[in-house]
């Protein structure tokens, strides 16, 4: 799952940016309301975290643009504005939540991650994925009740296939959703997730739940059993 | 507590009544004494025609008297008495009153000789034992020149005629009648018990009249009142309006709005204040618990947790700096600064301060040019204004552009020594001169979470007051900003 979060206070940022990361999205940083227009106006995100007051271009002016262009990413304003006008103005200007600052990283994760089930349509938070369940909310995968221990990015991978079962993904397409857009990464680094992701959750010489398509790229396939 | 209500009603009631109740018996006693005069008026005509019927002739003392032409002396019911006596010895005549029956026959009008006066009303006891009213008249009786042309008294049966003889000199007489007092004594009392009777009705109508009267001039202040005692916190918008203005209470209820108006502005800035600090400290409080969040979660992000442990060290520092500049301003707003005057090298001061921001003018490429005058002073407090220069010039650094000048003067002139702090800053327009000097106002509403948080110059203001400077802030072409102190030497 990849997010946007625009914040003008760094160090707030950052600790955001560091934690989103270890619980498994790849996350771009803004701190500016430009700059974070332009990241959002770039990339396809699953989710926006938008402060309200920030420099250059307030955070609802930057939800008015996004949706004024058509853009439909779940946004989440991020605010210590708190009042009843703030909150009501924010959503009827399109955020889809708001979350007043201060606020618990753990509400914040609950938050995006139904922001993503939305995108989704899935109001379960567990998948069910062949013999996998993958708690999205705690973020865990289990076979036949044991858990998987699998890595934030290989945990990323496997959310974000099973989310979009049929359709495949290019490595480019992979690593502009499962990494930092300014981060340079090659696609052998795609190949080696896959191949760590496949041998963690693959029993014996069952066919593997992630299919290659030659020349095309990977995919979760339809056949694999729906949602629990 | 005292009710002025009842004060006035005590007073208005008790005075107006002190002045009805006199005035009756004023006039009760005039009355009556009237009515009394009027009846020994009455009585003593009575007695002079007597005395007038009364004659000396050669020494003897003649009374003519016919009770036909005063019948009310031989009257059966509520007779009239008289008795004419000579010398105060010698009973000449009494009327036929004293004949009715024997206990009258034996009595007397007159009581002791007393010839001394010549007229005098008393009070008596009649023959018949009721109360009277006597006058008494002692008189010469006039001669009688004529006496031999009419005829002898016991020719005319209708008159009663006595004679006394007592030789050459002259004789005195005295008359006395008298007649009961029931009627007198009656018109007195009715007249009394009408009077009381007026004067309870008038009391009564009076009090009636002062409660109705200090009911509607009094509405007025029960209106205040009742308004006054609808305030509280949550209703300061409200304002008194009296439904009945009145001249008295117009300078009251105007004061009192405004004292409203004072109040509710008061807990506005109250109020907008705690908001802004709690606003304020939202954002590093979030950093601060999202910090500890993350990193309790993963520790093992060594890189991580010593930035965290930086952040949060930052954050702690913007907390303290926050708290300070608070305090700051409770103690400007208390009263309870300090201020410790003696003279201040200017010069000296503003490279002081200047140096802690240097490596901030040089990431931005700004050049400083201390343009004071060495060895000019100013009597001021040294610590608070090192702590003005401090925020002219770290704001002046923060918002100059990149490249450009920050410049202090000084000027002294025509009496007045003026400090000037000037830079060049992108985006200010005139509106901004006139609020930012309030606090927690800042150009930019972004919470950056840095160094500034919109005291600084709330801080400058209210140190400047302290030490006797007058602030002036103007926008000069190319968003020269120049901020001015200004004080007498």
């Amino acid at each position: 799952m990849k997010v946007l979060i625009i914040e003008d206070s760094e160090r707030l940022l950052y600790s955001l940016g560091r934690g989103l990361t270890k619980a498994g999205y790849a996350v771009d940083l803004a701190t500016d309301g430009k700059t974070g227009l332009a990241f959002a106006e770039t990339y396809d995100y699953d989710a926006i975290v938008l402060d309200l007051m920030l420099p250059f271009l307030s955070g609802l002016e930057v939800l008015g643009r996004l949706r004024k262009g058509g853009q439909d990413t779940h946004i989440l304003i991020l605010s210590a504005k708190s009042s009843v006008e703030d909150r009501v103005t924010g959503l009827e200007m399109g955020a889809d939540d708001y979350l007043v600052k201060p606020f618990s990283f753990d509400e914040l994760c609950a938050r995006l991650q139904a922001l993503v089930r939305r995108r989704y349509r899935a109001k379960n938070p567990r998948l069910r994925v062949g013999p996998l369940e993958i708690d999205t909310a705690g973020r865990r995968v289990c076979r036949e009740g044991e858990s998987i221990p699998l890595t934030p990015s290989e945990y990323a991978l496997l959310e974000f296939l099973a989310h979009r079962r049929g359709r495949v993904f290019s490595c480019d397409q992979l690593l502009e959703q499962l990494y930092r857009s300014d981060r340079d990464v090659s696609h052998n680094a795609v190949e080696v997730l896959v191949s760590s992701l496949r041998k963690k959750i693959r029993r014996g010489d069952e066919p593997s739940i992630v299919e290659t398509r030659r020349g095309f790229g990977y995919l979760i396939g339809t056949e694999a059993e729906g949602m629990a | 507590m005292r009710s002025i209500r009842t004060y006035l009603v005590i007073w208005l009631l008790g005075g107006a009544g002190l002045l009805i109740v006199s005035a009756g018996l004023v006039l009760e006693g005039t009355i009556a004494r009237w009515l009394e005069g009027e009846f020994d008026r009455a009585l003593e005509s009575r007695a002079r025609a007597l005395a007038t019927l009364t004659e000396e002739d050669e020494g003897e003392v003649e009374f003519e008297f016919a009770d036909e032409f005063m019948p009310e002396f031989k009257s059966r019911t509520d007779p009239y008495y008289f008795e004419l006596w000579l010398d105060g010895e010698t009973l000449l005549a009494r009327s036929a009153s004293f004949e009715i029956d024997e206990e009258r026959s034996g009595s007397s009008l007159l009581r002791g000789p007393d010839l001394a006066a010549a007229t005098r009303f008393a009070d008596t006891r009649l023959p018949d034992g009721r109360r009277g009213r006597l006058v008494r008249i002692d008189f010469v009786p006039q001669i009688d020149d004529e006496s031999d042309d009419e005829l002898p008294p016991g020719d005319d049966p209708s008159l009663d005629s006595a004679e006394v003889s007592l030789g050459e000199e002259r004789h005195t007489a005295t008359v006395l009648v008298a007649r009961e007092r029931g009627t007198l004594d009656g018109q007195t009392s009715r007249l009394r018990w009408s009077l009381v009777g007026f004067t309870a009705l008038l009391l009564s109508t009076l009090a009636a009249l002062i409660v109705a009267s200090l009911k509607v001039g009094l509405r007025p202040l029960d209106d205040l009142a009742g308004q006054v005692q609808g305030f509280d916190a949550k209703s300061l918008d409200r304002r008194v309006t009296l439904a009945l203005p009145s001249r008295e209470l117009a300078p009251v209820v105007e004061q009192l709005n405004q004292l409203l108006t004072r109040l509710q502005n008061a807990f506005d800035r109250e109020r907008q204040l705690t908001s802004d600090i709690a606003h304020e400290l939202k954002t590093p409080i979030a950093e601060l618990r999202n910090l500890c969040e993350v990193g309790s979660r993963w520790p093992e992000d060594s890189a991580a947790t010593r930035r965290f442990f930086a952040n949060a060290l930052a954050i702690g520092l913007q907390l303290e700096s926050i708290v300070v500049q608070l305090l700051a301003l409770a103690r400007y707003d208390e009263g309870s600064q300090d201020v410790r005057v003696g003279r201040v090298v200017v010069s000296s001061i503003v490279s002081e301060t200047w140096r802690p921001l240097e490596e901030r003018a040089q990431e931005k490429s700004l050049t400083f040019q201390n343009q004071v005058q060495p060895g000019a002073v100013v009597e001021t407090d040294r610590e608070m204004f090192r702590v003005v220069l401090s925020n002219l010039l770290s704001n002046a650094v923060d918002h100059s552009r990149p490249g450009t000048a920050v410049t202090v003067r000084l000027d002294e002139s025509g009496g007045r020594s003026s400090l000037t702090v000037s830079n060049y800053a992108a985006g200010l327009d005139d509106d901004d001169l006139a609020v930012m000097f309030d606090r927690f106002w800042r150009k930019d509403s972004a919470r950056s979470g840095g160094r500034n948080v919109g005291l600084g110059l709330a801080i400058v203001q209210a140190f400047s007051d302290l030490l006797g400077f007058e602030i002036e802030a103007r926008l000069q072409p190319d968003s020269l900003v120049q901020i001015t102190l200004s004080k007498l030497r």
